[in-house]
């Protein structure tokens, strides 16, 4: 039975998913060379994003035992934004995603340096020392804009997230890479979905059971930082996906991560595309900061969630 | 007791040193500070700079300006020194020095906000900042060495689109703006220029299907990055190379509303016309 009702939820899903892609695609798509060459690529961006987003935020949640943690509080984040906001002040606009790259995975080795304990690290250490990363970049950023208020759009658009990147064909074929590379992360950590369902019963009992708490923690941490890395050197700082996904995700599914893997990944892709899909469309010209629309559409749905489980 | 008598000793010598320092500045001072480079530019072209007593970092045109003390950022301005140079008016640009300016009323300075919108405004600023600044007689010869070089623009017969670009993400200007009527006035077919906002981020997408015929670039990016942009290649303007970025243009002399726009109007006309010529 209940065997029956998870593979309802899949299919469920999956027809959604569809939906939503063949919309975000073919709605009014001015010409196949335009689908082909711009809607494609910004479609593969934000289903990427949004699937990197919500398991990273699902792992953090359980890693962490925290219910308010989200992909973006390690400081990985925060670092490539001031990384990549670094390269446009400097004129290498095109740097950008490459600048955001090294600085998160800077600032993932300095949220690991703090963090570090003689046996292996400690998760409120590690939340501490990201928080304190993220703090230190954001005074940068807000120095930048106090110097430099003629570059707020970008900043800005650092800042808020926005899945309008322009890719020159080179930057395209790295991208690709950069996407495959994701999966194959991805798939990695699916295998540690185990270890980590044991830990988050608690170190002793992981212990006993033979983990190696310290070690799955350490890959969990740095392969997480590379996925968010990636997202966001290209995507900037989307919020909200990476929090409330995987509490809906949970609620409709539980708490085994091995058994909600792939569900958060399909809803947090498909929620992202619907949300993007919205902001692309709903303005007469121009489109809206997709981070807006996943706020206002994802707390609805999160209310009416919360209000049926009662 | 003794570190009281040292408390009463070290008071004394503030006292003494405050007393200093309001004693200097007692002469009325009788000129100007602008805050904005756009009004900077106005008032030397007037005649004016003499009268110009403090800055901001940014106002450098004529290179005489170098010469007069900067009181800060454009946006993070030393209301101390401001105060201290005692002036009579300050001019400040419109949006970004709103805190500036409500700090500065109670002080009985007049404070005059310049913010040129429009070709129309310009004319109207350049009058209003003349006659604050008592020459009043100039400003016609300003406006009227304007208006025939915009006059003198020769509008091509078949007239460019032209997309704008102002930040790489696709920051873009429509007709509502100044830079947006500078393109109108220079030949060009702007392909946002209906939109109803001075500026917002276009879509990709609706470049690429507007099909513009001149890209003018000033987002620091460089050509090669323009012309490699996917899915850009079916753009006439990139297939045929019309792409003009920072490094062929003052960039001044389009972001500023200044005499020296119609240096940037030439500029703009002479693209529009080599397009007319293929």
């Amino acid at each position: 039975m209940i065997k029956n009702n998870r593979l309802n939820t899949y299919i469920g899903l999956g027809v959604l998913f569809v939906t939503v892609s063949i919309l975000y695609l073919y709605y009014n798509v001015p010409s196949m060379e335009i689908l082909q060459a711009i809607r494609v690529p910004r479609y593969i961006l934000t289903l990427i994003t949004g699937i990197v987003l919500a398991s990273v935020g699902n792992i953090y949640q359980m890693l962490l035992n925290n219910p308010l943690a989200e992909p973006y509080i390690l400081g990985t984040s925060s670092g490539s934004a001031l990384f990549s906001i670094t390269a446009y002040i400097m004129g290498f606009t095109y740097l950008m995603p490459l600048f955001g790259f090294v600085g998160a995975v800077l600032a993932m080795s300095l949220v690991w340096f703090i963090a570090k304990t003689g046996s292996g690290i400690n998760t409120v250490k590690l939340i501490l020392s990201g928080i304190i990363v993220s703090m230190i970049c954001s005074a940068v950023i807000s120095l930048y804009i106090y110097l430099f208020p003629n570059q707020i759009t970008i900043i800005m658009g650092t800042l808020m997230g926005s899945l309008n990147h322009v890719f020159t064909n080179l930057e395209w074929q790295i991208f690709l890479g950069l996407v495959a590379l994701s999966i194959l992360l991805l798939t990695y950590l699916y295998f540690l979905s185990n270890s980590l369902n044991i830990i988050s019963t608690g170190d002793i009992t992981a212990h006993s059971l033979g983990v190696d708490t310290a070690k799955v923690r350490k890959q969990i941490f740095i392969i997480t930082s590379l996925l968010i890395a990636i997202v966001t050197s290209y995507a900037g700082i989307i919020g909200f996906v990476g929090l409330i996904i995987p509490h809906i995700v949970r609620m409709i599914c539980g708490d085994n991560l091995r058994n909600n893997y792939f569900i958060t990944m399909l809803i947090g892709g498909t929620f992202l595309l619907l949300c993007d899909f919205v902001a692309y469309h709903i303005s007469p010209f121009g489109e809206l900061p997709v981070g807006i629309i996943t706020t206002l559409i994802g707390s609805v749905f999160f209310i009416s969630i919360l209000r049926k489980r009662n | 007791m003794k570190s009281s008598r040292l408390l009463v000793l070290l008071s004394l010598i503030a006292v003494l040193f405050t007393m200093g320092c309001t004693n200097k500045n007692k002469q009325e001072s009788q000129g100007i500070i602008v805050t904005s480079p756009e009004v900077a530019e106005i008032i030397a072209e007037l005649g004016g700079i003499d009268l110009i007593v403090g800055r901001t970092k940014y106002c450098d045109y004529p290179q005489a300006m170098e010469a007069i003390e900067s009181i800060g950022d454009f946006s993070s301005i030393n209301i101390e020194s401001v105060i201290a140079l005692k002036p009579q008016i300050i001019f400040t640009a419109a949006f970004e020095q709103q805190e500036f300016y409500d700090k500065l009323q109670p002080f009985g300075i007049e404070v005059i906000k310049i913010h040129s919108s429009s070709l129309d405004s310009y004319y109207e600023n350049v009058e209003l900042i003349a006659d604050k600044i008592g020459f009043p007689e100039n400003a016609q010869a300003l406006i009227n060495d304007f208006k025939q070089v915009v006059d003198s623009l020769e509008i091509p017969l078949h007239k460019p689109k032209v997309y704008f670009e102002i930040s790489s993400n696709l920051g873009t200007v429509t007709n509502k703006s100044f830079i947006g009527e500078m393109i109108v006035k220079s030949g060009g077919i702007n392909i946002f220029g209906d939109v109803k906002q001075d500026f917002f981020i276009a879509k990709n997408e609706d470049v690429v299907q507007a099909n513009p015929d001149v890209i003018i670039a000033l987002s620091y990016v460089s050509k090669q990055e323009i012309l490699q942009r996917k899915g850009w290649q079916k753009i006439s303007a990139v297939q045929k190379n019309n792409i003009y970025t920072v490094a062929d243009i003052n960039i001044d002399t389009v972001m500023r509303t200044i005499p020296r726009s119609t240096q940037a109007m030439q500029k703009f006309n002479q693209w529009f016309l080599e397009h007319d010529k293929e």
